[in-house]
């Protein structure tokens, strides 16, 4: 039996050779593993249950929906966690001294706000009615113009904003490089 | 098996708007929690003071909005028997040039005080 301590002190294990490939071959073997016991349920089920090719298209229609409904779930459930912040969403990132995002959100911004308010808007009256008819709806020159003013003015006031944003400081002023052209006091 | 293809696009229908609803739930207690702030929305880049194209500019879009929200909720669905589809309710061109020139004024104000 190997003794892993040395004069009292603890050395951490060698990392064992290929570790990482046996974990891929793992992986690879259970989703093949997974991919045959799918194809022997689904020829045991045609064999015993007499399932037409209809009932293998529901059966995949339902596969894609569960699909749709995890991302679906996930989105929300990162959005409940946290770790897709909601807080600031209205609001102009902030930077710190040395050009990093903020954690604390900036200004409220009227353009963000709009584009939120408008895509809320024209995205749900849009499926709201494509539900309603049963087919997608098609979309007026006039509402895309709408659409089209939205994203416009925002770009450009976020535009505007960051010609009027302060220029960033480096953290330590030591470190910054001298111009050749500047007057040396 | 007695699931239609049609069952299965009612359950994805109906999950589907309850994922927006929670979406817009989350998205609106956001901003609310923002309420405290959200008079920065009508206050200059600086938060010195009220700038009056902000308060025209959120007065126009809140206009524009309820209006289409509102008009596009009642209206029927138009069908085109040309093309054979259905299009959503316009939006008048008028509300549409209101709305392009308080956005105009809106940014001419905030680039003039940003030169300023």
């Amino acid at each position: 039996m190997s003794d892993s301590t040395n004069n009292g002190k603890t050395t951490p294990p060698a990392p064992a050779v290929g570790n990482a490939f046996v974990q891929q071959l793992g992986y690879f073997i259970a989703i093949i593993g997974m991919l045959l016991a799918v194809l022997w349920i689904g020829v045991y089920a045609v064999q015993y249950y007499e399932i037409k090719p209809a009932d293998n298209a529901v059966l995949g229609f339902l596969a894609i929906t569960a699909i749709i409904m995890a991302f679906a779930g996930a989105i929300l459930w990162k959005i409940v966690n946290g770790d897709i912040p909601l807080v600031g969403i209205i609001s102009e990132p902030r930077f710190d001294a040395d050009g990093n995002s903020s954690k604390t959100p900036g200004k409220a911004s009227l353009a963000r706000f709009q584009f939120l308010l408008f895509t809320f808007v024209v995205a749900g009256l849009f499926l709201m009615l494509s539900i309603e008819v049963g087919q997608f709806v098609n979309i007026p020159a006039n509402v895309l113009g709408l659409m089209g003013i939205s994203g416009g003015s925002f770009v450009l006031s976020k535009a505007i904003g960051q010609q009027s944003a302060p220029p960033v400081q480096p953290s330590n002023p030591d470190e910054t490089d001298t111009p050749v052209s500047a007057p040396k006091k | 098996m007695n699931l239609t293809a049609q069952d299965v696009a009612k359950i994805l229908e109906i999950a589907l708007i309850c994922w927006l609803v929670v979406l817009a739930a989350f998205v609106f207690y956001a901003v609310l929690l923002r309420g405290r702030k959200l008079v920065e929305l009508l206050t200059d880049d600086n938060n010195r003071y009220i700038a009056p194209e902000r308060v025209t500019e959120l007065f126009i879009i809140l206009m524009v909005a309820g209006y289409y929200l509102l008009n596009g909720g009642s209206a029927d669905i138009i069908f085109d028997e040309a093309t054979n589809s259905y299009w959503m309710p316009d939006i008048p061109q008028s509300l549409l040039v209101l709305l392009a020139g308080g956005k105009s004024v809106f940014l001419a104000g905030k680039m003039a005080r940003t030169n300023s």
